[in-house]
């Protein structure tokens, strides 16, 4: 098979003129997939801490976050502004929220944005979040089964994570914050040597595993209760690597997609968060596109204040002060403009990240019609745990209508109830996601 | 159970009433309470039956307003408290101890608490606790399975295979636990994504320490001039480098992989009082400061330069940025810089761009050179073959057309430094025109001065013409083409100078070949390959899982060997494959003290891996196997010896940075952005000396065995030459003059000293504008004290300015405003007036008479105020009262804070209050030696804890 270079210069990259953007499984790059097979359908979920301007004084209504107006009829506020060109492909949605984070620290729940859990003074057992539900299901399919950002990499603490996906024992997994090192694993080609060197490696691996598995679990035996739930973190953490050998084996004879690595800022770092921001987007952008991946989360940011790296990002920016404080000065004069320009620049972003997927082509229509992406914080404005800000975009082939500002009493709708939705919208089978009590047919077509 | 909750949530409904009609009482026993925080070890243990309901009532009038229902005050709910102290509640009931004991609770606005009745609470609490304790004891908070951290992982892995590179780039990073450590068991997962980068170092590190084939040919290359040479002009570049001078070697040929080793012959010019030059040495693939290349070393060079002295770097050329394969700039270049900074700007040859004449402008040159050019006078009648030469002709032609171009220009031309050269040249081509003529003069036997007279004689007019177009430029300097240099020169005052004598690379080292991390894994090829797989897996395994090995544990690798060995291609990559598989074992990757739930005593081995990675972050080394082999680990004199021993091995400066970074979150001052605006003078580069500044503290008060109270106030710093600018006190005397940090005695006047005045503290606590009062009291309550704050409840407001000055007013009455809102003041009172204290101190920790704040963009400058009252009510002024107040009143808190702050970093795990005794023992052990922390350290290593599991 000969190999496309995926040069992309800036021009193509933002209109996405189809053509330089050959969609690889059509070209046989999918292990699985036929040109018969169908097409894929895929989720990204973006967050970030501390809230917004939700309920702004009369002469700041501009850096409300929230539209103005509702249903079909509902202008944007400067904030969403680079929205509008995107209108028919978004929902904002208003005034629902996870139950179970009432109850929680005004800091605390980040952790639960996508697994809707009841994290409790004493107890941090998390659930399985939304996309890895997804990704259970339909991860096989790709080379990864998903992609786990944040501008702070790594797990962080419990109710301070630095990720949004946790498996399916609620244990947190590891974000990657580095673009290079993101770049690398989804386009780097393997320097271990030649193909044969690889598999055979592989095959190695395969047994090493096995073994260590059998050893380990004579070990558990030996241990206390304590130490045996830490190793029970290992061993399935071991087997986890043992079940992605067989796809990596099948994945070895495919190459990984030609993409040129000065179509993106791959040394960007988070002191620069205009450039870092971008980079990270158009990794998930390219890794969809290429169908590396079909599940992909990124935490712009955590709410541990100050204790994080992106806490820093406005202040990069320029803007007086961090992220937190701007977050907690929304009431002294001038703090809402001053919050609502970050949040404007985290959704000019945003904004060309869709738009960066509704350019690429795909069978009838682009990328974004058969991907769900949600983009939102678990705060309405710093530490107050209800009323997400929220905005949906999407899906349009899959079942999933928009052009709406919906607006919810939070007693009778949960954010649970739009991830069902999701769940069923993307063919992934559930009878219910953590809390959920029912559809959430508002963005049904 | 449920029903004591009914009981109390009736009791809790009717306390308002009670609340209010105890208002009266009074206050004056508010003075005996407070004390009482002296007497908690004094209090009886014993419980008396039936307490629980006087308890009940004591609660109910004093707490379950505030702590009870469902909107609780700082997330403490009391009204449903498990009476009978099970589950979390007990760390609860701790807080409240604490609290009630030292009278921030309740708090002043409230009904008072009588004498009797605050000692029949505490007792209570305390009599429970102790019950607990000893219930407890032995089935809890056990050092939880540990697996070793990022860093632990690669100082062991570096140690175990002799090879020291960063095996851990990608590794994501370590959660910390809630009181800040990095090693607690609990907090540290694992994942798929983990065991993935596991195997690949583990594989990496292998393809390195194993080797195969003819030994690598080896690079040397001896530089005695900087290259590329015409970079020899350039009054930066060269051997003596003044500060922000740089020496540039060039290699064409290098390893691609192996130590290298770079050797400089340099010695130093520093002139009297001046600052000593630092000698850095990297490495990387160009020398424009745009490509990468990363340092190898640093040095101060102090030796004068008649005696130079030899100064060695290090490092594996893997770990530098090596060119492509076929790369478009090939070739590293070693660059050595004098990275002393004295502020004397090093006056640098403008960049300059000739001024362009227009067409028109260039034809009445011509034109008016034609006509202006100066004739020479005739030699005598006739004598033709006396014509001067074309090349005086053509001189004398250049030098008139510089002055025609010169005449068309204003003196105020934008382009100053063309002017500069024009002029300059100008007065070149005069004197050579002068040399020329006389020149010629000679040459027909003519006097030169009187030539030279009738030639002026002759061009009069031309000339003072010239002379009064060079006039017009009277004021700008003249610039030197070819030196650069302004001409006359600028008296130069000496600088600090590194000399470079001459720089050598060699590499890759390799002592004997195999080399001896290839020996050390795999025995010597004269024996059987299975017999050779077999000693080479043992010996890793009882390495790397740091205790004897049996055969159960051998004989799985083994045959996993055997597996392998047929397809592998050979010997070395089938046991590179073998042993990659030791290496992520969880014996190697965690610490592993199996044990059914019942405690027990560690093993001696298990003891020397604890022992181990407290002072070193790494394995036990070969002394420390050798005497867990010999089971003496458990005679506490053999102990306090071996601790001594390890503490003064280097390796302890890991125990120091960790440890310390951790302990007061150093960490966090790379989370602070400094805004440039407001700091304009700040420098960057200051952040990490900042942190190296609170590590060398720390350093010295271990390592020279003072007392831990200096981490509070001290008479000296601990410092080096840009820190001592960054501050103000680089006149001081003594103060340190190169780039090492040294110990620097204070003036007893100095408000500085101990931790709360250093740079790092004050920043980590700011918000990169302004200082953070409120995060610099939580980090002095939970980093110092030990008593952390509790976090923001869900749901706080905004800190509402409606006020129209707030901009003007002071942080304190800032934070005043902030506390009218009684939901606010429940927490802040008892938080803020801890962090006003340093408001004399800026975001980058500099002292400050005012404090700059922007009010609709325009500065204000407002005063500070930093006299508080404490919770207690002690009034402090600043940080000198705070410091004193601190030593007075608070050495026990923070002996305790600080003892299970180590006590945690040295078992993995938090201390609960099941430790309670354990920490008490410490506790007098610290503060009976004078509060000496390696006194701390061996009583730590000697501790019942510390060897149980």
């Amino acid at each position: 098979m000969t190999q496309k270079s995926w040069h992309l210069d800036r021009r193509t990259f933002l209109r996405g003129s189809g053509v330089a953007l050959a969609l690889p499984w059509m070209e046989g790059m999918s292990a699985h997939a036929s040109n018969e097979s169908p097409l894929p359908n895929r989720f990204c979920a973006i967050y970030w801490p501390f809230g917004v301007v939700a309920a702004p004084k009369e002469d700041e209504k501009d850096w409300g976050w929230f539209p103005n107006g509702t249903g079909k009829d509902f202008q944007f506020t400067k904030v969403l502004q680079s929205m509008e060109p995107l209108r028919e492909k978004i929902t904002v949605i208003g005034g629902i929220s996870h139950p179970n984070g009432w109850s929680m620290g005004g800091h605390d729940t980040g952790d639960i944005f996508l697994t809707g859990a009841k994290l409790d003074h004493g107890s941090f057992t998390n659930t399985i979040s939304l996309d890895q539900v997804i990704a259970e299901e339909i991860g096989a399919e790709t080379r990864f089964g998903s992609l786990t950002l944040s501008s702070d990499g790594g797990v962080g603490e419990p109710t301070r994570s630095m990720t949004l996906a946790f498996s399916k024992e609620g244990r947190p997994i590891p974000a990657l914050a580095s673009p290079r090192q993101i770049y690398n694993r989804l386009f780097g080609q393997e320097q271990s040597g030649s193909a044969l060197k690889q598999r055979r490696r592989l095959q190695n691996t395969s047994s090493i595993l096995d073994r260590v598995l059998e050893h380990s679990r004579s070990l558990n035996r030996s241990l206390g209760q304590e130490d045996q739930r830490k190793l029970d973190e290992y061993l399935a953490s071991v087997d986890a690597v043992e079940q992605r050998i067989g796809r990596a084996e099948a994945w070895l004879d495919i190459p990984k997609p030609a993409v040129d690595e000065s179509s993106l800022d791959v040394d960007a770092s988070q002191e620069g968060p205009k450039e870092y921001i971008k980079a990270m987007y158009d990794l998930i952008s390219l890794a969809f596109r290429t169908d590396s991946t079909r599940v992909a989360t990124y935490m712009l940011g955590q709410v541990a204040g100050a204790t994080t790296i992106a806490n820093a990002f406005p202040a990069c920016l320029g803007l007086s002060g961090n992220w937190h404080g701007l977050a907690h000065g929304v009431g002294k004069k001038g703090g809402a403009e001053n919050l609502g320009r970050f949040d404007q620049f985290l959704a000019e972003n945003h904004a060309r990240f869709l738009q960066s997927l509704a350019d690429a082509q795909e069978g009838q229509g682009s990328v974004l019609d058969r991907t769900i992406v949600l983009y939102g914080s678990s705060n309405s404005r710093t530490h107050n745990n209800h009323n997400y800000p929220l905005l949906l975009a999407g899906g349009n082939h899959l079942g999933v209508q928009h052009g709406q500002y919906l607006r919810y009493n939070e007693k009778e709708m949960r954010l649970s109830n739009l991830y069902h939705t999701i769940l069923d919208r993307l063919n992934v089978p559930a009878d219910t996601f953590a809390d959920s009590t029912g559809e959430f047919t508002d963005i049904l077509a | 159970m449920l029903l004591v909750l009914i009981l109390l949530h009736g009791v809790c409904l009717e306390s308002p009433v009670d609340a209010q009609s105890l208002q009266t009482q009074g206050a004056a026993e508010k003075d005996t309470a407070e004390k009482s925080s002296i007497d908690i070890v004094s209090l009886g243990t014993e419980i008396v039956d039936g307490d629980e309901q006087a308890i009940h009532a004591i609660l109910s009038q004093h707490c379950f307003d505030c702590h009870g229902g469902d909107e609780v005050a700082a997330a403490l709910r009391l009204d449903s408290i498990d009476l009978t102290f099970r589950g979390v509640d007990a760390e609860t009931w701790h807080d409240v101890l604490n609290q009630v004991n030292r009278g921030e609770m309740p708090p002043e606005d409230q009904p008072e608490m009588t004498s009797e009745s605050r000692q029949k609470l505490t007792r209570w609490i305390r009599a429970n606790l102790d019950r607990l304790a000893r219930e407890r004891k032995g089935d809890r908070n056990q050092t939880v399975l540990r697996r070793l951290t990022r860093y632990e992982y690669n100082n062991t892995l570096c140690d175990l295979l002799g090879i020291d590179l960063n095996y851990v780039r990608d590794f994501p990073p370590e959660p910390s636990s809630e009181d800040g450590f990095k090693n607690n068991g609990a907090a540290l997962g694992i994942s798929a994504l983990q065991v993935e980068y596991y195997l690949a170092a583990a594989r990496y590190a292998l393809e390195k320490a194993i080797v195969e084939g003819p030994a690598p040919q080896v690079h040397r290359h001896r530089f005695e001039e900087t290259s590329p040479a015409k970079n020899r002009n350039d009054p930066l570049v060269g051997n003596r480098m003044l500060p922000g001078g740089r020496f540039l070697a060039k290699m064409l040929e290098y390893p691609r992989e192996g130590e290298f080793i770079i050797r400089a012959m340099a010695g130093a010019m520093v002139p009297d009082g001046m600052g000593i030059p630092r000698m850095r040495v990297s490495l990387g693939m160009r020398s424009d400061t745009q490509s990468p290349a990363k340092v190898v070393g640093e040095v101060d060079v102090a030796n004068p330069e008649a005696q130079q002295q030899l100064f060695e770097f290090r490092g594996r050329i893997e770990e530098y940025p090596l060119p492509g394969h076929n790369p478009k700039f090939p070739g590293m270049t070693i660059t050595v810089s004098n990275v002393h900074e004295d502020g004397v700007k090093t006056p640098k040859p403008p960049k300059y761009k000739a001024i362009a004449l227009t067409a028109e402008q260039k034809r009445s040159v011509s034109i008016a050179v034609k006509s202006h050019t100066p004739k020479l006078p005739p030699v005598a009648e006739g004598r033709d073959e006396d014509r001067p030469s074309s090349a005086v002709i053509s001189a004398i032609s250049k030098l008139q057309r510089q002055v025609e171009e010169l005449r068309l220009l204003p003196a105020d031309h934008s382009n100053q430094t063309d002017l500069a050269y024009r002029l300059y040249d100008l007065e070149q081509g005069i004197e050579n025109e002068s040399k020329l003529l006389a020149d010629h003069a000679e040459k027909v036997g003519l006097n030169a001065a009187e030539f030279l007279e009738r030639y002026r004689e002759a061009n009069a007019p031309l000339l003072v013409d010239r002379e009064q177009i060079m006039n017009r430029f009277d004021a700008i300097p003249r610039i030197d083409r070819k030196t650069k240099q302004m001409v006359p020169e600028e008296p130069v005052q000496p600088r600090s100078t590194l000399v470079l004598n001459y720089l050598e690379f060699e590499g890759p080292l390799y002592a004997t070949w195999p080399p001896e991390h290839h020996t050390r894994l795999l025995p010597p090829s004269g024996l059987p390959e299975r017999e050779r797989a077999e000693r080479a897996i043992e010996s890793l395994m009882s390495r790397a899982y740091r205790r004897p090995v049996s055969e159960s544990d051998v004989l799985p690798v083994l045959s996993f060997y055997d597996e392998i060995r047929h397809h592998s291609p050979s010997f070395e990559e089938a046991m590179r494959e073998t042993l990659a598989m030791v290496l992520i074992s969880p014996d190697f990757l965690y610490l592993v003290e199996p044990s059914a739930n019942e405690s027990r005593p560690l093993s001696q081995h298990e003891l020397a891996a604890r022992l181990s990675y407290l002072l070193w972050s790494t394995m036990p080394d070969e002394d420390l196997r050798r005497l867990a082999d010999s089971g003496a680990l458990g005679d506490a004199g053999v102990m306090e010896k071996q601790v001594r021993l390890m503490l003064a091995d280097p390796r302890s400066q890991r125990f120091v940075d960790h440890f310390t970074d951790q302990w007061l979150d150093l960490s966090g001052l790379d989370r602070v952005a400094i805004n440039p605006a407001r700091y304009p003078k700040f420098d960057e580069r200051l952040k990490p000396l900042m942190k190296k500044e609170t590590q060398a503290f720390f350093s010295a008060v271990l390592k020279q065995d003072l007392s831990a109270l200096n981490f509070i106030e001290s008479d000296f710093l601990t410092i080096n030459l840009p820190l001592a600018k960054h501050y103000g006190i680089s006149d001081l005397e003594g103060a340190p003059r190169g780039g090492d940090f040294e110990l620097v005695d204070l003036p007893s006047d100095d408000p500085r000293g101990g931790l709360l005045t250093q740079a790092s503290f004050l920043m980590i606590n700011s918000n990169g504008e302004d200082s953070h009062p409120i995060r610099r009291a939580v980090w002095l309550l939970d980093r110092l004290l030990g008593d952390p704050p509790a976090p923001p409840p869900p749901d706080v407001p905004e800190l509402d300015s409606g006020q129209p000055d707030f901009e003007s007013l002071t942080l304190k009455q800032q934070l005043e405003v902030h506390r009218t809102k009684s939901a606010c003041n429940d927490c802040h009172r008892g938080i803020d007036p801890w962090g006003i204290a340093f408001e004399s101190y800026d975001a980058v920790g500099l002292h400050r008479d005012s404090i700059r704040r922007i009010k609709d963009r325009k500065t204000v400058n407002v005063g500070v105020d930093d006299q508080v009252t404490l919770p207690d009510g002690s009034a402090i002024d600043g940080v000198v009262g705070m410091k004193r107040y601190l030593l007075q009143n608070e050495q026990d808190r923070f002996a305790r804070s600080l003892t299970g702050k180590l006590l945690a970093y040295s078992l993995g795990r938090s201390i609960g209050f099941e430790d309670r005794d354990c920490v008490d023992e410490l506790v007098a052990v610290f503060q009976a030696s004078d509060y000496r922390l390696s006194d701390l350290i061996v009583a730590i290593a000697q501790s019942k804890t510390f060897q149980m599991k």
